[in-house]
């Protein structure tokens, strides 16, 4: 986790020293108030996060893509569709979860952009869907006191996969698109998860989803964060007068 | 420019609370009944409602020596709990009669079991609980035995609540 920590800050510094740069920029830029009608815009991309930690952390293989369109000024159609297989020791039990997710929604931008610019500051709402297998791979048995030492169990009895399991939660996120190049955005989005249904396995609980990260036994709430790197074709079917 | 710095506050807070991973559902509560014990009364042989005590009671696994025991009752007692193994389907134990006594009388059983496990919370993960197998009890028909004979009470072994297994002597 401390790796993921680090790029954590390294990645949202680079983001935070653009946005200087680019107010810096803008200041000396003269307004330009016409209203050009907004472009469809279709935008598709990666996320950055998870290649990067998958290259570090052996236990971790994740791969996200996000996509966008844009179907107004401010509002934006957008998705992450993503996979995601990791193996985790959760106290007495080591598991491995593998799966993927689908997310569906929209992003609202509140940032004022000047003319020609596209920087996006949103908030958002994603519908989500994930469908994933449980394999545990041991686990100790629970014991108040230990006479034979600890009773590892590594097959049989409740070891094993168990697949076909889904999930369906509501994610509400706020984030950033900062274009860095010619039709090339950076941006990152946190995110915060409400659980809305899962199907658990009768003698397993539910303790990490692909997409929702971690679930708590306690509350119904997880968060989520995704870095992306997105290039944007724009079209347009619409011709503006 | 203002805007800029409350959307930067607000990602700095919510790195801190990424950051802060501890949560309660980590700690398994004391109080959680884990894999059971085997819970065994001891009566008389002669007269099977009346318990009767097994005096300087020992009870150990087989190749450990009489220091590493895993109950030993100086005054005696006609109830005690024993672990079961959870890496084999059978846990093997000697019991003392009377340990370090002149007459004294070692029983070795084997106690053969099945299990299956039961998932807890997160915390605790799983907890086993016990099977009788269809012949439950080994070692003490020989003559010598002080144990003259068994019954079960419980053929499942899911909490601690009460005796699974009576002994008479």
């Amino acid at each position: 986790m401390k790796t993921a920590c680090t790029w954590h800050y390294i990645i949202s510094f680079i983001f935070i020293a653009n946005l200087q740069s680019l107010s810096a920029q803008s200041k000396n830029d003269s307004l330009v108030n016409d209203k050009i009608k907004a472009p469809l815009t279709l935008r598709f991309g990666i996320d950055l996060f998870q290649p990067a930690i998958s290259q570090f952390d052996k236990t971790f293989k994740g791969f996200e893509i996000v996509g966008d369109l844009r179907i107004n000024e401010n509002l934006y159609l957008s998705s992450e569709i993503g996979t995601l297989e990791r193996t985790q020791q959760s106290e007495l039990i080591n598991f491995t979860t593998s799966g993927s997710y689908f997310k569906f929604g929209i992003d609202f931008n509140m940032y004022k952009n000047w003319t020609g610019m596209n920087n996006q500051v949103f908030l958002g709402i994603r519908f989500a869907n994930s469908l994933y297998n449980h394999n545990i791979n041991n686990y100790v048995l629970y014991r108040t006191e230990q006479f034979f030492g600890e009773d590892l169990v590594q097959d049989g009895y409740s070891t094993g996969k168990l697949s076909d399991l889904n999930a369906q939660w509501v994610e509400f996120l706020v984030g950033m698109k900062v274009q860095v190049l010619k039709n090339t955005y950076m941006g990152f989005s946190l995110r915060l998860n409400r659980l809305l249904g899962s199907s658990s396995s009768e003698n397993f609980g539910v303790l990490f989803i692909p997409g929702f990260n971690r679930v708590t036994d306690e509350n119904i709430f997880g968060s989520s964060f995704n870095y992306t790197i997105t290039y944007s074709i724009p079209f347009r079917f619409r011709k503006s007068k | 420019m203002k805007r800029q710095t409350t959307l930067i506050s607000i990602f700095i807070f919510f790195c801190f609370t990424f950051l802060s991973k501890c949560e309660r559902d980590d700690i398994c509560k004391e109080d959680t009944s884990g894999t059971p014990n085997l819970i065994i009364r001891f009566f008389d042989a002669n007269n099977v409602t009346e318990p009767k005590t097994v005096p300087l009671f020992l009870i150990n696994q087989l190749d450990d020596d009489y220091r590493d025991y895993i109950r030993r009752y100086i005054l005696g007692t006609d109830s005690i709990s024993i672990p079961l193994r959870g890496s084999q389907n059978f846990t093997q134990l000697k019991f003392f009669y009377n340990w370090g006594s002149e007459d004294q009388n070692i029983d070795t059983l084997k106690i053969n079991h099945d299990r299956f496990d039961v998932y807890l919370n997160r915390a605790c993960g799983f907890k086993g609980q016990f099977i009788f197998n269809e012949n439950p009890i080994e070692g003490i028909s020989t003559e010598n035995s002080w144990i003259k004979s068994y019954k079960i009470i419980k053929d499942s072994i899911l909490n601690e609540d009460s005796m699974h297994l009576a002994l008479y002597h």
